[in-house]
């Protein structure tokens, strides 16, 4: 992420987050808070943070203060529910009697929602609760794409924390007024959190202050990408090739066997295992950031350890696993490398060699391709299968947010596609900046099987968008038939029968988008997004329900919109173009 | 103006004089919240 630098002082706004999820999300959350921060100085951010997090959130020093939750007293609160009750009214009141200007819930959960309609608030973001009777809703535009996009699964190219940033800085826009605009800076440090000197010591761990030094960051067994088998792979790979280092594997406690029996891999054979640490299970969350700090290279399975490695500026290996959404969850920081193989995990060899390439980057200057780096250090082999990218944090000019560009060819799949055409509608609803069609697609990419793909598509939109035309017309229709009635409590019978029929029309529409999205599951960001549009609708009277709905709809059609466009463009990029006569030589006839 | 418009669905005027739910539905929420608490949501 790059920022730039304040220079507005605004009066200091409260803002109360509510981030009970574990530690990515609040990693995650620490990296959009601090652009806030950055911005808008005056700001002060406080957190409702889970047990497990507490500690940690409250060693950055810039978050004035961080309220726990307090399940484990819940939870062992011997006696009845309304002692339960009683505790946590206590706990709450000094939070409900401070004056917050905004509620940003980042957890969208039931309990998240709850609270956040509980306290109150000038401005709410995330999910919150209507106070007519109690039923949630989303409070805001990218709160709906993240219910209606991120957490239905459905692929996208923009990432988590940009759209936090965005969403937390144009609220800030909206309500306190622009921030200055000058220069970029990175808003990541290794003294992101507050630590102690002694804290700041490795010696407990027997770790040399004078060695470089890898982390392995492993994940719990039922999230973890690679077995012990592969970890043990790739720190033999580093350790018999690359004397100058010593290698930490992290991870909670559940990581403790992996570790072990990385450690009984490597001591049937191999003879660096005094340089391989394990501190799996060891560690309390200060001493995992203050090691991880002193790295200058984590490899990463786990989403945590990516988020931590980005705020500290340590560069990062990202260990993708097959399926994972990586583009709206990878590493945050310029030049991380990612590693990901078809429907499996990627062979450490492929890791290792990404990493070689990486940390010799200052020596090839980015001029050597990672086919090269390959070839030349005998990898060629593990270099099928896999596909290759580095992270880039893109100037504000340029849109600003994180992309990551592939090292090697892709070919462009239709979700990947997808995802690009998603993001580039999010982009037009929620942000001032649109990207042009297609701009970041090039013929070379293009399958034949892509564009077979997409000219099916092509006929299915123009019926996506005569549906929601219709829908906006019913809509339209509902609102100014509501309108000329007399009362808004008692209609006739004829009007109500009126009224009922064009609701039924529009369960019809909705029907016939929920068709098209069963055969062409491209589409079911359309579908999805309008249930959850309908859903947030805030009026409680039929004309005003109407008009809402018919802007739903038109905000859909919009989107449907710029998928023909997108599909129009690729299409003809793939058409065959005539040769000029400028780029045609000719080859002089001897005999 | 429009699409930052559309970000924050609540209107100013809305949202600056909102207050926190009256006391039966903070208590009727208090009860949702314990709930979803314990229940780990």
């Amino acid at each position: 992420m790059t920022l730039s630098r304040p220079s507005v002082k605004h009066s200091g706004q409260t803002c109360l987050v509510l981030q009970m999820g574990g530690y990515a999300e609040a990693l995650q959350t620490l990296m959009a808070l601090r652009a806030a921060k950055h911005l808008y100085p005056s700001a002060e951010f406080s957190i409702i943070a889970s047990e497990q997090t507490a500690s940690l959130l409250k060693r950055v020093p810039w978050i004035r203060e961080v309220y726990q939750l307090p399940i484990s007293n819940l939870q062992s609160m011997p006696g009845s529910r309304v002692h339960c009750l009683d505790l946590l009214r206590e706990w709450i009141t000094p939070i409900t009697h401070m004056r917050w200007d905004l509620v940003i819930d980042w957890t969208f959960t039931e309990a998240s929602s709850c609270l956040s309609a509980i306290i109150p608030a000038g401005v709410r973001l995330g999910k919150t609760r209507r106070d007519s009777d109690q039923t949630v809703l989303c409070a805001d535009g990218w709160s709906q794409y993240l219910v209606g996009v991120i957490f239905q699964g459905i692929g996208q190219n923009i990432h988590l924390t940009d759209i936090l940033t965005t969403q937390l800085l144009t609220a800030f826009q909206v309500h306190v007024g622009d921030s200055a605009d000058a220069g970029e800076c990175s808003v990541t440090s290794k003294s992101f959190f507050d630590l102690s000197s002694e804290e700041r010591s490795l010696s407990q761990w027997g770790l040399s202050p004078m060695k470089r030094r890898i982390a392995l960051q492993l994940d719990s067994p039922d999230q973890a990408t690679w077995a012990a088998e592969d970890w043990a792979d790739l720190a033999s790979l580093i350790m018999a090739r690359h004397p100058d280092y010593e290698i930490v594997a992290l991870g909670g406690v559940a990581t403790i066997p992996i570790a072990d029996q990385v450690i009984a891999e490597l001591s049937s054979g191999d003879q660096c295992r005094e340089r391989f640490y394990s501190l799996c299970g060891k560690t309390s969350s200060i001493q995992w950031v203050n090691i991880l700090s002193q790295c200058h290279w984590v490899f990463s399975e786990s989403r945590a350890g990516d988020q931590l490695a980005s705020l500290l500026g340590t560069r990062s290996i990202a260990i993708a696993k097959d399926g994972m959404h990586w583009m709206e969850l990878g590493p945050y920081a310029n030049g991380s490398l990612l590693v990901e193989a078809a429907g499996r995990s990627p062979d450490p060899e492929a890791v290792y060699g990404a990493w070689t390439y990486g940390a010799m980057e200052w020596f090839h200057r980015k001029r050597a391709s990672i086919r090269e780096h390959f070839s030349q250090s005998g990898l060629s082999k593990w270099l099928s299968g896999h596909t290759f990218s580095r992270s880039r944090i893109r100037p504000s000019q340029d849109g600003g947010g994180i992309i990551y560009e592939p090292l090697t060819e892709q070919k462009l799949t239709l979700e990947r596609w997808n995802a690009m055409v998603i993001g580039h509608v999010a982009r037009a609803w929620y942000c001032g900046w649109v990207p042009v069609v297609g701009g970041e697609v090039s013929r070379s990419v293009i399958t034949p099987d892509l564009i077979i793909k997409l000219r099916e598509m092509r006929e299915s939109i123009d019926v996506v968008r005569k549906v929601l035309l219709e829908s906006v017309s019913i809509a339209g229709t509902i609102e100014s038939k509501c309108k000329r009635m007399k009362s808004r409590n008692v209609m006739s019978l004829e009007d109500n029968k009126e009224i009922q029929a064009l609701g039924e029309r529009l369960k019809s529409c909705e029907e016939l988008l929920d068709r098209v999205v069963s055969v062409h599951p491209a589409y079911k960001f359309l579908s999805s997004m309008n249930k959850v549009l309908l859903n947030d609708l805030r009026s409680e009277n039929l004309t005003d329900m109407g008009r809402e709905a018919s802007e739903c709809y038109r905000q859909l059609e919009e989107a449907s919109r710029i998928f023909q466009q997108w599909i129009d463009h690729t299409i003809g990029l793939a058409r065959p173009t005539a040769v000029q006569d400028g780029n045609v030589f000719l080859f002089p006839m001897t005999h | 103006m429009e699409s930052e418009l559309r970000v924050v669905t609540l209107s100013e005027d809305e949202t600056l004089n909102a207050s926190s739910a009256d006391d039966a539905a903070r208590e009727a929420l208090l009860a949702v919240l314990l709930d979803a608490l314990l229940g780990g949501s």
